[in-house]
């Protein structure tokens, strides 16, 4: 019986836990990115590869341990490392003498996500596939909803870590949901749990916007939970990167997502003609486009190493100085030291504290 | 009264030790004058300051040859863009964004020829060939046969690579001390001495032969990479991994070299591959050494004596 894990990033778990489980296989969510994962990391991942690579093989051993027999795992065919994880991961695993299989899903191709599915779960029948698929979707969106009603609350609520109360509870009961049925209202209740919670907007609060990798920016244990320290500082905080935008990026069957796609990469093209892979083009972008939104400053937040995000990083010199928005660029591996990078963090917003004066009074 | 040549510089760092039988004799033939960086100027400290720390070697020292063409004043400077050479691989994301990357950084510079190498785009290409004719004053029919010309050169002189056979047959006259090495990693990293402290040359005054990926036939690595389990969509790396898969599977060969660049993702990535499938077909003598601006010549020198001292050992031992 095939007992199935994948890699943790972020809230996305509680999205894939659900398709697994309403195609009726059985699931083992590894432990969140933790202390242990990066000691299993460091000891067996190669050093020189991207810190999501690293942390996955870590998280897969703590899943194996835990009776996981099944890894599924994201896939792609380049220009960025991300597409060869799989292949790398099972090699070393395979190395070490775990007894598993590992199948790669390419993200960007719909019919290869269904085909897979079906096979990982041996499900027979497409339409229940496609309804699982879709009810897991669904769930992300709600996550994600949710995550922009904390954004907006916790950096102004009266009571300290109120916000993120509502929000775990609320994370948990999106874990519950069994049936498509229970998702209908489902938004308004999230919108409204969020509109009970007492907060006070002071005048001229900051606005940061974040960019980066997407699994740096989505997991809060490699990022020293970034966004939550903003929000501590009484910093509204966005963060670009979204899991169901990044899909809908690569599915394009969204409209509204299409011409946002558009737009960005408009705005990123006198600094950066093509993409590149990664986020690239699109934390070039965003920074242009959360400065005429009216943000305050941009963080960029990357693995060490990381090839997109460092090309976009030896560009934004240029595009500071020409879009005059302050960008400061966190490269992150497992030896950052959280102070180290919090006291750069606090630099960064004590900088722009005094741009901003003269603009919000 | 002759006309004076418009003056088009070339940076020899990167895609250019593959493809500069293309480059010359599309030049040459559009009736542009070359101008090409010299790597004895190219000091890596100028590029160095420029690009960030994170960036790797090979894209730091093709801003040293930037700089150098900057400095000769050229018409033009050549920096084509290299998405996809063929249907299925494409190329590192710093390799994509080269061009931008320049042109953020380098102020002032003469116009870049950003030629878009994009397989999947065959008519804009075309049409940006011509476009490039004509800044040289040459028209359609000659810029493309000056283009088809650099085509034919290129594939004359990978074959002139190839053809030898060098593996496996005439191995047979092979001096009894001689070593066999096969040197892998990407082309800049094994011909550029800048890049690689003089490797080959050291490698030379030991009495190694040395065989690299470009001896190795199209097919053969072909061959080799398609049966992994899965593919390899770097088109360099391809080579690499293809051709490393062939080495150490040839028993004339006696140890293999891996060049690799300290921040470099496919290295990272492959660096690894290679040492599965040294395990995988019998651990062959492999060493790789990860270059970056900080190692030493001294050091270099020391662990290629150690690995070929490791080598003949591993011979005797055999013989
Ligand atoms: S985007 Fe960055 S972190 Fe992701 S695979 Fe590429 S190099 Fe690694
Ligand atoms: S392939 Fe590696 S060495 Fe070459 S430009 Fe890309 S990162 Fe640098």
């Amino acid at each position: 019986m095939p007992v199935i894990t994948f890699p943790h990033m972020g809230y996305v778990y509680i999205a894939l836990k659900s398709i697994f489980k309403t195609l009726g296989g059985e699931v083992v969510v590894p432990p969140r990115p933790n202390k242990n994962t990066i000691t299993l990391a460091s000891k067996y991942a190669p050093e020189l590869v991207c810190l999501p690579l690293k942390i996955n093989l870590g998280n897969f051993i703590e899943a194996i341990n835990l009776g996981a027999n099944l890894i599924v795992t994201g896939g792609g065919e380049g220009p960025c490392r991300y597409g060869y994880y799989g292949e790398i991961q099972r090699r070393i695993l395979k190395d070490l003498g775990y007894d598993f299989d590992l199948v790669m899903v390419n993200q960007t191709k719909g019919i290869e996500i269904i085909k897979k599915f079906k096979y990982i779960t041996k499900t027979k029948s497409t339409w229940d596939t496609l309804k699982a698929l879709y009810f897991g979707w669904n769930k992300m969106k709600l996550i994600e909803l949710a995550e922009d009603n904390l954004r907006a609350s916790r950096p102004f609520e009266m009571v300290e870590g109120e916000s993120e109360r509502v929000f775990l509870k609320i994370l948990q009961e999106i874990d519950n949901m069994k049936i498509l049925k229970e998702i209908k209202d489902f938004s308004g209740y999230i919108n409204e749990s969020f509109s009970k919670i007492n907060i006070e907007k002071k005048d001229g609060y900051l606005k940061i916007a974040i960019v980066g990798e997407v699994f740096m920016v989505l997991e809060p244990f490699v990022n020293f939970n970034i966004e939550k320290r903003l929000a501590e500082m009484g910093i509204f905080v966005d963060r670009t990167v979204k899991i169901t935008n990044w899909l809908k990026r690569v599915w394009l069957f969204d409209s509204e997502a299409r011409s946002e796609i558009k737009m960005i990469k408009e705005l990123a093209k006198p600094y950066l003609k093509e993409h590149i892979g990664g986020e690239g083009i699109y934390s070039i972008g965003q920074s242009i486009l959360s400065k005429a939104r009216g943000y305050d400053g941009v963080i960029q937040i990357a693995p060490f190493t990381c090839m997109p995000e460092i090309v976009a990083y030896s560009i934004f010199p240029k595009v500071m100085q020409k879009e005059k928005i302050p960008v400061l660029s966190l490269f992150l591996d497992e030896h950052s030291v959280e102070t180290g990078i919090m006291t750069r963090v606090e630099a960064f917003v004590d900088l722009i504290k005094r741009q901003g004066k003269n603009k919000h009074q | 009264m002759a006309i004076m040549k418009k003056k088009v510089g070339i940076p020899r760092c990167l895609l250019y030790y593959n493809y500069y039988t293309v480059y010359e004799t599309f030049f040459r033939e559009i009736g542009a004058e070359i101008v090409l960086s010299n790597p004895a100027n190219i000091t890596l400290e100028k590029g160095l300051k420029l690009v960030p720390d994170e960036v790797c070697l090979p894209i730091k020292n093709c801003f040293g040859h930037i700089l150098d063409l900057k400095e000769k004043n050229t018409d033009f400077i050549f920096l084509p863009r290299f998405m996809r050479v063929e249907k299925h691989t494409t190329f590192c994301p710093k390799i994509i964004g080269l061009p931008d990357l320049v042109k953020n950084i380098i102020p002032n510079l003469p116009p870049l020829i950003e030629l878009d190498i994009n397989f999947s785009k065959k008519i804009k290409f075309y049409n940006d060939i011509n476009n490039i004719g004509g800044l040289f004053n040459s028209g359609l029919i000659n810029n493309y046969r000056a283009w088809k010309m650099a085509l034919k050169d290129h594939h004359a002189y990978r074959n002139s690579l190839t053809n030898k056979k060098i593996l496996p047959s005439s191995f047979v006259n092979t001096p009894a001390h001689q070593l066999n090495i096969a040197v892998v990693g990407h082309p800049y990293n094994i011909y550029d001495p800048n890049l690689n402290l003089d490797l080959m040359d050291k490698l030379k005054k030991k009495n190694v032969a040395i065989y690299t990926p470009d001896m190795i036939p199209m097919e053969i690595i072909m061959n080799e990479s398609n049966e992994l389990p899965k593919r390899i969509f770097w088109t360099l790396s391809r080579d690499i991994v293809g051709a490393s898969k062939y080495f150490i599977k040839h028993p004339d060969i006696d140890g293999i070299i891996n060049i690799a660049s300290f921040a470099c993702g496919p290295d990272s990535i492959i660096g690894e591959l290679i040492s599965f499938l040294v395990k995988e077909y019998g651990k062959k003598p492999y060493l790789l050494l990860i270059l970056d601006e900080h190692t030493g010549s001294a050091g270099l020198e020391t662990r290629i004596e150690a690995f070929i001292e490791m080598i003949r050992m591993v011979k005797d031992r055999n013989s």
